[in-house]
């Protein structure tokens, strides 16, 4: 999601840019659902039940997309603050190993 | 006398009425040809634990089973008892259809399969009386009863009484058992549906959607069988439970032992203790291999998929029968089901558990109502496209092997590695010629055919929204399909997979194989880059596949990833991959805790942000860059709507079934057939049928006969009337949702007014444009002047091998690429070299991109003939290279000028597919643009515009440049 794999920003900031390939790829695919998953939880958070029934019963990719970005003016900020949020987590949990 | 342990013999059931044998196991063997029948309990099993993201065998699977089989049970009993009810206040004597019986004893005998794994000590006692059976005295004393003496016949007679006691005390014990429990089975369902499993199990469950249970039948023919009457129907029931195990296939397809043959278990010097498990399945060593068991993900694929390559093999077969009708558009049906489809082992283990390949189409059919044909279409093109994928992955596999798996110290030459890549290509495409036959060439010829239009545009979505998130996509676009007039070829411009429908001199494969830009990238021209032992490509494929994964439900894809995540080494704790995985690991053991399944909420949101992915993919830049649009529409309305019955000419009514068997065969389900029925109530008066006659009354009026005996066999066999009042019914039915319809219409009607062109990182744009349509322009370029040779000679010459350095593309190539439209920006400074350095980069991408090949390709005369492929009538290099830099040039300041006027008003982000809130707005700030332009910059948007032509993302700019008569 949000396409981690093509981020060398993202991926370097976090230290696996010139990780082997395959490595790399199941790690992307580690953070991309990570951040799906606490991007639900923000969302539940921000609309009300009736809109996540809403947004739920949406089929159709341009729709569902269109309602995001109508519905959750915010939508990428709150996208950038997670990665951000996990990025942070990660460095900082590096630099607990690091000194332990 | 059938001495199975599972059995329950009439004979040794004196009590038993003559219906019993409905009920009993030995009625099912008899069906066993009725394979859906016998394996539905252990495939419903599967089933459950899939959705509920448990074991087959976890107990609160198996109670679920068990409260789900009894709930449908109950829905047809209460069928059954509410007949009775309106025949007695009635006083009338009206039969329940036969399908609504053959219904009830399904789920009777799945319903006791639940029971009977429910409850162990079933198993226990049918185990125990098998064994004291095998032991048994009596056995003995068969031969005593001719030419015995006296004392031998009293000892017979002793024995044989012996026998029948503890017979009847076993069954005695076992009917109670079966009482007690059925006396239970209320209160357990009621906890069940209560519970965190129910409500998981709610969730998604459509995502593996059960079998209908009227393929599940036992297969009554209504000819012999006890308890039923002779019209097939049943006169009695016995609503007695008999809980029994699930029915075995016979693989071996040998009749089951008859009442009077003997089986071994009667011979009296077999061991009366036999192993439950001679081979050793139900207990296996936990870890024969002794390495914990780690699951090989690959491995366990490529099996799955090797079944199932069998199996589609099949299927193929089948579907090319109908690849001659013409049906109704399903791309949209079959888009949004393709989540059933998506990933590779998702959807390989998924048909694994559903059973053959076949019946998984006929649910998917029958889920989604239509027709199989568009979905079969698409279904090649998957085959195909899956098929070109495996054999892209071993090529580069096995490129990495003969390079050493060292590219950038190997010792081969890059005319080596070129010829080996060659022969690879063509082996892999002799394999798939082997496999798939003239289907490889009917997909060919069929390039410009509706379903491979349909297929690449659903197939390359994430593609096409990458494109429109780039700087100018639509102008992109333009220029490519003008220069390449062809939509397949846009594929292979959008990225991997689909590009293997594009052109090479070996076909099929070598597009892909060459095409896809991680393989291509590896082994330019001049040297051998970094990259190629680094499998980027099954990289690639495998976080592409994983992020569909996602798409399917919010947490599907968990468990694989976290298998992947455990596959890390991580013994370097100081490593950042350790690091990482270690961290999302952390994570998801919190996630795991956090209990997200069992909201709702977070569940609607989940789905909703998996319909989303793909614009989501490619629509949002985490590091807040803009995304762009390109197309601007205006919704001025929608096209009426329609619901429709999906199935109807799928049903055929079997002698002697009527209009329940109908209501089932379009897809609705037993507990709704009341609402089915009130339509029909309704309908009557308007076919001058008295109300409540629903079509059952024997040919009245000559109108509409009687469902049950009058109208066997498909519905377009029946009566005009009769066709029309269930055409109305079924349409009815569907549009309250009873049964599968289908929507026709209610597309939105567009008014295209102008293009709108906005933010976009520059870099990325020049990056995607300079690669991939300079790489497409050489190809052709190759071709048109009729000597690939020409390129690669000039690549030696011309591209100095000594100076790879000028050769090389600005951006990294130890990246992989994953999508290749979207390449990460260069350093800050856009690449806007001399026409030298894009040629470079042009002609070495060429050679890789197996465009050398075109010149001989039938398949390029057959895309190009007669058509125009570049905006100007040279076609040389240089015109090519001119054309590109020109539309950076002009695409510069028309992104300076535009953009400022066009700003981040919000209106480009939900533009991008279609909606524009303000169209005067927008068309008073285009001419604000336009008349801001300068001479020489309008200049080169007429031209530009007036050189793309049509395509089908629209022309709104060249509409709107027409109007003001600029063109």
């Amino acid at each position: 999601m949000f396409d981690v794999a093509n981020n060398t920003e993202f991926l370097t900031a976090i230290g696996i840019a010139d990780a082997p390939e395959d490595v790399k790829a199941k790690l992307v695919a580690g953070i991309e659902d990570l951040a799906q998953k606490k991007l639900v939880v923000a969302l539940s958070d921000k609309i009300t039940d009736a809109q996540a029934e809403e947004f739920g019963n949406i089929t159709d990719e341009q729709q569902a997309y269109n309602w995001l970005m109508t519905n959750v003016p915010d939508f990428k900020q709150i996208v950038t603050d997670i990665f951000a949020e996990i990025k942070n987590d990660i460095l900082a949990r590096k630099a607990n190993v690091v000194g332990a | 006398m059938n001495s199975s342990p599972n059995k329950i013999s009439n004979d040794d059931n004196p009590g038993a009425s003559e219906f019993d044998s409905l009920t009993q196991v030995e009625f099912n063997q008899e069906n066993a040809e009725n394979k859906n029948a016998e394996q539905f309990t252990s495939r419903q099993l599967e089933r459950i634990a899939k959705i509920t993201n448990r074991q087959p065998d976890d107990n609160d699977v198996i109670t679920l089973n068990l409260a789900l089989a009894y709930r449908k049970f109950q829905q047809l009993r209460a069928m059954i008892e509410k007949n009775d009810r309106d025949n007695e206040n009635s006083g009338t004597k009206t039969m329940v259809q036969r399908g609504v019986m053959e219904d009830l004893a399904t789920a009777k005998r799945e319903l006791e399969e639940a029971m009977y794994l429910y409850d162990q000590q079933f198993a226990q006692m049918d185990e125990e009386n098998s064994r004291k059976q095998s032991k048994d005295s009596y056995l003995r004393h068969e031969r005593a009863e001719s030419g015995a003496t006296h004392e031998e016949a009293g000892d017979w007679l002793k024995a044989y009484q012996a026998r029948k006691a503890r017979q009847e005390g076993y069954e005695q014990q076992r009917d109670t058992r079966a009482e007690d429990l059925t006396g239970k089975l209320d209160n357990i369902v009621n906890g069940v549906e209560g519970s965190e499993i129910f409500k998981t199990y709610q969730y998604y469950k459509d995502e593996y959607p059960e079998d209908p249970i009227r393929n599940r039948r036992d297969g009554f023919d209504g000819a012999g069988k006890k308890g039923l009457m002779p019209s097939g129907v049943y006169g009695n029931i016995d609503w007695k439970l008999y809980p029994h195990a699930p029915a075995e296939r016979d693989d071996n397809n040998e009749p089951n032992p008859g009442d009077d043959e003997p089986t071994g278990d009667e011979d009296p010097d077999k061991d009366p203790n036999p192993d439950p498990d001679p081979n050793g399945e139900e207990n296996p060593d936990k870890d024969p291999e002794g390495d914990g068991n780690k699951v090989d993900l690959d491995v366990k694929i490529k099996g799955i998929e090797q079944e199932f390559e069998q199996s589609r093999k099949e299927r193929l077969e089948e579907l090319e029968g109908k690849l001659g009708k013409m049906k109704p558009e399903l791309a949209e049906l079959y888009a949004r089901n393709r989540r059933l489809f998506v990933g590779k082992a998702n959807r390989a283990e998924f048909i694994k558990v559903q059973g053959e390949y076949k019946e998984l189409m006929d649910e998917y059919l029958r889920l989604k109502g239509k027709e199989s044909y568009e979905a079969g279409k698409h279904e090649i093109a998957d085959y195909l496209e899956d098929r070109i994928e495996q054999l892209t992955s071993e090529i580069q596999e096995k490129l990495n092997e003969f390079v050493g798996g060292d590219p950038e110290n190997s010792t081969k030459t890059q005319e080596e590695v070129d010829a080996e890549k060659q022969k690879l290509i063509e082996e892999a495409e002799k394999k798939l010629r082997e496999e798939y036959g003239d289907r490889v060439d009917a997909l060919k010829t069929k390039i410009n055919a509706e379903f491979v239009e349909d297929y690449i545009k659903e197939a390359s979505e994430l593609e096409d929204s990458t494109i429109d998130a780039l700087d100018n996509g639509t102008l992109c676009r333009k220029f490519v399909n003008k220069v390449l007039n062809n939509k397949i070829l846009k594929g292979v411009l959008i990225g991997a997979g689909i590009a293997g429908l594009a052109v090479t001199g070996v076909g099929l494969i070598g597009g892909l194989a060459a095409g896809t830009m991680s393989i291509g990238l590896s082994f330019t021209a001049g040297g051998i880059a970094a990259g190629a032992a680094k499998g980027a490509f099954s990289g690639a494929l495998m976080s592409r596949q994983n992020s569909k994964n996602s798409a399917v439900r919010g947490f599907a894809s968990e468990e694989e990833i976290r298998k992947n995540l455990e596959g890390i080494d991580i013994t370097d704790k100081n490593s950042d991959t350790a690091n990482v995985a270690e961290y999302l690991m952390s994570q998801y053991d919190e996630a795991k805790n956090s209990d997200l399944k069992s909201n709702r909420k977070k569940t609607l949101i989940s789905a909703g942000i998996g319909a989303a992915i793909g614009a989501l993919m490619s629509g949002v830049q985490i590091n807040n860059v803009e995304t762009s649009t390109n197309e601007v529409k205006q919704v001025v309305g929608n096209e009426p709507t329609e619901i429709r019955a999906a199935n109807l000419d799928n049903v055929n009514i079997p002698e002697g079934h009527g209009a329940y068997d109908t209501f089932t065969q379009l897809g609705g389900s037993p507990e709704n057939y009341s609402k089915f029925e009130a339509i029909m109530t309704n309908l009557d008066p308007k076919y001058g049928l008295a109300p409540g006659s629903n079509g059952e009354v024997a040919g009245i009026n000559g109108i509409v006969g009687n469902f049950a005996h009058t109208y066997p066999g498909t519905i377009n066999t029946w009566p005009d009337a009769a066709q029309s009042y269930i055409t109305e019914v079924a349409n009815e039915a569907a549009r309250q949702g009873l049964i599968p319809g289908f929507q026709t219409g209610g597309a939105p009607i567009y008014n295209t007014i102008t293009q709108i062109v906005t933010k976009e990182v520059p870099n990325a744009f020049m990056n995607f444009l300079t690669r991939a349509t300079a790489t497409i322009g050489a190809g052709i370029i190759g071709s048109k002047i009729g000597n690939s040779e020409t390129v690669r000679n000039n690549s030696d010459t011309e591209s100095t091998p000594e100076s790879p350095a000028t050769e090389e593309p600005t951006t990294d190539e130890t990246e992989p690429i994953s999508i290749d439209t979207t390449p990460e920006a260069p350093s800050g400074e856009a690449p806007e070299g001399s026409n030298t350095e894009i040629e470079a980069e042009t002609e070495a991408e060429a050679e890789d991109n197996g465009f050398e090949e075109i010149e001989n390709s039938d398949l390029y005369d057959e895309l190009f003939e007669g058509e125009e492929t570049t905006p100007t009538a040279e076609n040389t290099p240089d015109d090519i290279a001119e054309q590109i830099n020109r539309q950076l040039r002009f695409r510069e300041q028309v992104e300076d000028s535009l953009g400022n006027v066009i700003g981040d008003n919000g209106v480009s982000i939900v533009a991008e597919r279609g909606t524009y809130t303000d169209a005067t707005e927008f068309a008073n700030r285009a001419e604000a643009w336009w008349n801001s332009l300068s001479d020489d910059v309008k200049e080169s948007v007429r031209s530009f515009e007036r050189s793309v032509g049509d395509s089908d993302l629209g022309t709104p700019l060249r509409n709107w440049l027409s109007s003001k008569g600029e063109l």
